[in-house]
């Protein structure tokens, strides 16, 4: 991407879904979708955010909030 | 040439979210499970392409509704797209994703980059659920596209999807009649369907 700085933030959507596995600790896509009422693709667009920043970690379809995760997660409270 | 029946190339790019405006990576297999539209046209800020965008985005709702996803795909930027969602009257009524494609790497995987502009022709592709092709339709520039055609023809790719026994015949409409292709009917189509039906 030319002359964009990366956005260090996370977008308050994938804050909500870091926050929702933070409570969870693990989920599918569908079921983030089913307790956050988000569509898919944009979960799965988020969930790459997360993974890319560390947050969450991807195990056979299922999502898991990392340790570092957690801790951005408890700020987020 | 992409086959209709078959699974269509994964691709990922950089899209501009008109609904929070937001500049996110779009990956086409994350719309699974969804039907999609991935919309080709060749530049922001021309003359037939906010008219296409613009019949798009008036449908949009409806698309919705029958569980469609639109995904609009140019060869400009990013920032092109968001600048023109700010400034056009046509564009801002856009709430689905548009693609960002200034490489044309996506066109060029569909079949529809033209080398020699360096833009992508009007090409519409109706992807199933399973990401299999179910229709093309590729325009020259000058021409645009009609909605209403692209709205029926999912409507009837949807019908026998859910009737799998059946095929919808030429011009078919929700409450129109199908009918089971049967080696019985063979050279006597005219038993089951006439064309006032």
């Amino acid at each position: 991407m030319p002359c964009l700085k990366p956005n260090k933030n996370l977008s308050e959507q994938a804050k909500s879904i870091l926050k929702l596995l933070a409570e969870v600790g693990k989920a599918t896509k569908q079921e983030i979708a089913d307790k956050s009422g988000l569509n898919t693709p944009l979960i799965a667009r988020k969930l790459r955010e997360l993974i890319g920043k560390g947050a969450v970690k991807e195990q056979d379809g299922v999502f898991i909030i990392t340790d570092s995760g957690k801790e951005v997660a408890e700020k987020l409270k | 040439m992409l086959m209709v029946g078959k699974e269509v190339p994964d691709f990922e790019t950089d899209a501009f979210f008109p609904t929070d405006g937001s500049i996110d990576k779009i990956k086409l297999s994350d719309y699974r499970g969804k039907w999609v539209v991935l919309c080709f046209y060749p530049a922001d800020f021309t003359f037939v392409c906010p008219t296409e965008i613009n019949a798009m985005a008036r449908a949009y709702d409806e698309l919705k509704k029958m569980g469609v996803e639109v995904i609009s795909m140019s060869t400009d930027t990013v920032f092109s797209h968001k600048v023109w969602h700010e400034t056009s009257e046509l564009i801002k009524p856009v709430k689905f994703a548009m693609g960002a494609d200034p490489t044309g790497k996506v066109s060029r995987l569909y079949e529809v980059y033209d080398e020699e502009s360096g833009t992508a022709v009007r090409g519409r592709f109706i992807i199933d659920p399973d990401g299999i092709l179910r229709a093309v339709e590729v325009l020259y520039p000058n021409v645009g596209r009609n909605v209403k055609e692209l709205i029926r023809q999912i409507q009837a790719f949807q019908y026998v999807r859910e009737h799998p026994d059946q095929v919808a015949p030429a011009g078919w409409e929700p409450g129109k009649k199908t009918f089971a292709p049967d080696i019985k009917i063979a050279g006597k189509v005219y038993t089951v369907w006439k064309p006032e039906e």
